[in-house]
């Protein structure tokens, strides 16, 4: 999958980032930052910008409180402008969240230890029927 | 919390199953279906409304291990044969992925062999269902293994972790996904996701495999605790006096559909796939066979029959509102029935 910036800046805020980060560090993958980056794409002057000057913070407030805010569909980063800084970021991500896969191992649930097997690619959920 | 009662008429129906598998209208696979002359089935009877709490849960592992007898362990059996007439996307569920905003995430519960997971590049999708040979297709459909070395590169030792960090950065650059989505082998009865933590989600051709009216509304709540936008469910129709079944109102609800799976031709699909097949053009050598099927008529076949629950109309909406939901368009296409639903708790946060 090609690297899309809006994808992934738009993903960021439904990335629970110290999870992330763990899972990352124990597979001894990227180096993601401590805390997770505000990353904003910023828009190439356009004529559709000059009719509608709001900048990217008023967008935000009139987006929705209880979900997170989406950027219109813009399709490629052709016309978006991304911080050098902030490309790496997204780039580091997108290896790890598009191109990265547990092949074999298990996830375990930090409540009651119970194993759950990632084989060949699939993490298996289903519970041993005495245990549903 | 009233579960939903479907009437109880137990007419037999025989010859109702006319054909096998349609529910999706696949036209160019029609003539892959054979006439089965099965009965309508009625082995397992839904439960009655008020039991004791032992006898229910009692009851409750009794309808999994019926589901997983009669609905995952067919599907297992027959995915790679079932997969092959499952690649067209249905329109409605197509145009409601396109419509999720870019950079959105949801569920696909239920996915099969995936066809829903590719249908829109720009959200990310995390696939479920009970069936690891429907994943195992899926997974086919959305990674591309471009290093045949990664097979063996992980050993699987720490938690969540592959080997060592050597390892993990060669499987990073051997696998490539063609699309944003991952999948898990999960009961749709229990996501093992937090609350509303996902953007949408679908269930296609999913609810209507689970054996009890209390565990189709289960389902359906369960779905929606997953979500904070609108969750799309389709289930197969009562009313499709026009399908090839014929089946109406005043029919029985819970039946038994077959699939025909026949030997000759799943050997012949992998010589095909292998190269090795005759090479002809697509459209006359279908003609042939099938002619040639006819006149022989005595390959080894093998009629799988999977439990449907067919819903009536309003049933769905019925279950949604049970659910704690809300309905917030509904319909019917193509002999299934739909429901676009939120859960009322995110409408409430909402206003």
């Amino acid at each position: 999958m090609a690297f899309n910036p809006l994808f992934l800046t738009n993903l960021l805020p439904r990335i629970e980032w110290t999870a992330l980060r763990d899972a990352a560090a124990e597979l001894g993958l990227a180096t993601l930052p401590e805390t997770k980056p505000e990353i904003t794409l910023h828009r190439q002057q356009s004529r559709r910008q000059q009719q509608q000057p709001p900048s990217s913070e008023s967008e935000m407030e009139e987006t929705d409180e209880t979900t997170p805010p989406l950027l219109p569909m813009d399709t490629t980063s052709s016309n978006t402008i991304l911080d050098p800084k902030d490309e790496q970021v997204l780039r580091d991500l997108h290896r790890l969240l598009l191109e990265t896969q547990v092949v074999e191992g298990k996830m375990v649930c930090g409540n009651c230890g119970f194993e759950y097997r990632i084989k060949e690619g699939i993490a298996n959920f289903l519970l041993p029927s005495h245990l549903v | 919390m009233t579960p939903y009662q479907p009437q109880q008429k137990q007419k037999q129906q025989e010859g109702d199953e006319k054909g096998d598998e349609k529910e999706e209208e696949e036209e160019e696979e029609e003539e892959e279906e054979e006439e089965d002359k099965g009965k309508t089935h009625h082995q397992h009877q839904p439960q009655p409304d008020r039991q004791p709490q032992k006898q229910q849960q009692q009851q409750e592992s009794e309808a999994a291990e019926y589901e997983h007898a009669n609905v995952h362990s067919i599907y297992n059996s027959i995915a790679p044969d079932f997969s092959r007439t499952r690649h067209k996307p249905w329109p409605l569920v197509s145009s409601f992925l396109a419509a999720q905003s870019p950079g959105s995430v949801g569920l696909d519960v239920g996915c099969g062999n995936g066809k829903y997971l590719t249908a829109n590049p720009d959200v990310f999708l995390l696939g479920s269902d009970m069936s690891e040979a429907l994943l195992r297709l899926a997974q086919k459909k959305t990674t591309t293994i471009t290093s045949s070395s990664s097979s063996s590169a992980a050993a699987g030792s720490g938690i969540a972790s592959v080997a060592s960090p050597a390892s993990a950065s060669s499987l990073a650059s051997s696998l490539a996904s063609s699309s944003a989505s991952d999948l898990i082998q999960s009961s749709a009865l229990s996501l093992p996701h937090p609350p509303h933590r996902f953007d949408f989600a679908i269930c296609i051709a999913v609810l209507h495999h689970l054996s009890t009216s209390e565990r189709r509304v289960d389902g359906v709540r369960e779905i929606l605790s997953c979500v904070r936008g609108e969750v799309l469910l389709f289930v197969w129709a009562l009313e499709q006096a026009g399908s090839r079944r014929g089946w109406d109102v005043g029919c029985a609800q819970d039946v038994m559909v077959p699939w025909v799976l026949k030997r000759e031709r799943s050997e012949r699909v992998r010589e095909e796939r292998e190269g090795r097949g005759k090479g002809k053009e697509k459209g006359k050598e279908k003609g042939k066979e099938k002619g040639k099927e006819k006149s022989e008529g005595k390959e080894e076949e093998k009629v799988y029959r999977r439990f449907y629950h067919l819903y009536a109309k309003g049933e769905l909406e019925d279950d949604v509102v049970a659910a704690g939901g809300e309905v917030v368009r509904a319909g019917w296409e193509a002999d299934n029935w739909w429901v676009v639903a939120r859960n009322r708790k995110m409408l409430n946060l909402d206003s």
